[in-house]
């Protein structure tokens, strides 16, 4: 998935608004991103924003993670152990020296052992396992029976559920289904310690249904600015349904997307390119 | 005389059985039977996941004029996780605790006990 390594430049009243909008772009939380920040806002009279906070900001790829957190290569499996403190397993004296060094990673070292430390290698493969496996679960409390499929490709993976009565988990607008998403994710990155592929689910098709749906619209819409020369406001959507017009809007030459106003009634703009 | 007594107390203890026991054993044995079990387990099991302490998660149920509450506590240093960015963890399992709620036809919400 090419998109995944681009970056994208975004501006806002603050580095935080400016972030805000990169990660709506992208379609990640933050954890899965990487952010530099370009200029900090400068401040004019009366705490007016005379120029705005530049950042760049993409998903944060799958390889290139720094050496510091390169220390502890042990293969998961160690089963669940008691956690506590920075809590690699207890067995590992000589490495618990080291993780000291690394603190910034304890929130993701301690998850029950299942990993002691931030690998800069869980391969993809891994983290769809440790997601597919907790969705598995999670029907199983509902007495649901699914089947699961999974597709990977470079850094994305997708896990689409289907089966009988599985429609309880789209919800309205496909909410059920954002919600197995963010819970997903980050069971994942607790346990791996590195979800930096991005991960969809899906449920009953729902979302590739909804995609082409989103995607035929968007063009239509982006048809009707370029004629037309004016902007078009779009409803309130979800960060899901706004990644994929800003993506269609992309590949449209002549106009130019971005978000408005706050979730959940965020909504999608597009508008002639200028010049 | 003695014999009469004996019976009388039996008695008397089998009567007390009833109500006694309702109370105490409302969060007992079989989740299931709960109004609102479903949901309970598996927003336990959704938040052991999530946490680094999956042993100090705690689900208890309480009946409410609507439906269920059920109340949530982790150990502290897993509140972050829990609630997420803005919120984005918390309401995930709100919304999947109203799905398993919604199975036993039950209105489920979760608090999260500070």
């Amino acid at each position: 998935m090419n998109s995944a390594m681009e970056w994208v430049e975004t501006v806002g009243a603050s580095v935080e608004e400016a972030t805000e909008k990169a990660l709506d772009h992208l379609g990640v939380p933050v954890e899965e991103a990487e952010v530099t920040v370009v200029a900090e806002p400068k401040m004019g009279l009366f705490g007016k924003v005379r120029e705005p906070a530049r950042i760049r900001a993409r998903v944060r790829p799958l390889t290139a993670r720094n050496k510091d957190e390169r220390r502890d290569r042990r293969r998961r499996g160690g089963g669940k152990t008691r956690k506590g403190q920075g809590g690699p397993e207890k067995s590992a004296v000589s490495h618990a020296q080291e993780s000291e060094r690394a603190p910034e990673k304890a929130t993701n070292v301690d998850q029950g052992g299942a990993v002691s430390a931030a690998r800069e290698d869980v391969p993809v493969e891994t983290q769809a396992e440790v997601g597919e496996s907790f969705l598995r679960g999670l029907a199983e409390h509902l007495d649901l029976e699914i089947t699961i499929e999974r597709r990977q490709a470079d850094e994305m993976i997708e896990i689409a559920l289907d089966g009988p009565g599985i429609g309880i988990l789209v919800g309205s607008r496909g909410s059920t289904i954002s919600a197995l998403q963010e819970l997903t994710r980050t069971v994942v990155l607790r346990e791996t310690g590195a979800a930096r592929a991005m991960i969809v689910v899906d449920v009953g098709g729902y979302r590739s249904r909804r995609r082409s749906a989103l995607e035929e619209f968007t063009k239509r819409i982006c048809a009707e600015v370029v004629e037309t020369g004016s902007q078009r406001r779009l409803e309130p959507m979800n960060p899901a349904d706004r990644k994929v017009i800003h993506d269609t809007v992309n590949t449209v030459a002549g106009v130019v997307s971005r978000s408005e106003g706050e979730d959940p009634s965020r909504y999608v703009v597009i508008s002639p390119q200028e010049s | 005389m003695t014999d009469g007594g004996t019976a009388d107390e039996g008695n008397f203890a089998d009567e007390a059985d009833g109500p006694v026991s309702e109370g105490d054993y409302i969060e007992e044995p079989s989740g299931n039977r709960i109004r609102g079990g479903m949901a309970a387990e598996l927003l336990t099991y959704m938040v052991s996941a999530v946490v680094a302490d999956p042993e100090s998660v705690v689900v208890d149920t309480k009946e409410t004029r609507g439906g269920v509450e059920l109340r949530l506590s982790v150990a502290p240093m897993d509140m972050g996780r829990v609630i997420g960015r803005r919120g984005r963890v918390i309401n995930a399992l709100r919304t999947l605790s109203r799905v398993a709620g919604a199975r036993e036809d039950v209105e489920v919400s979760v608090e999260v006990l500070g």
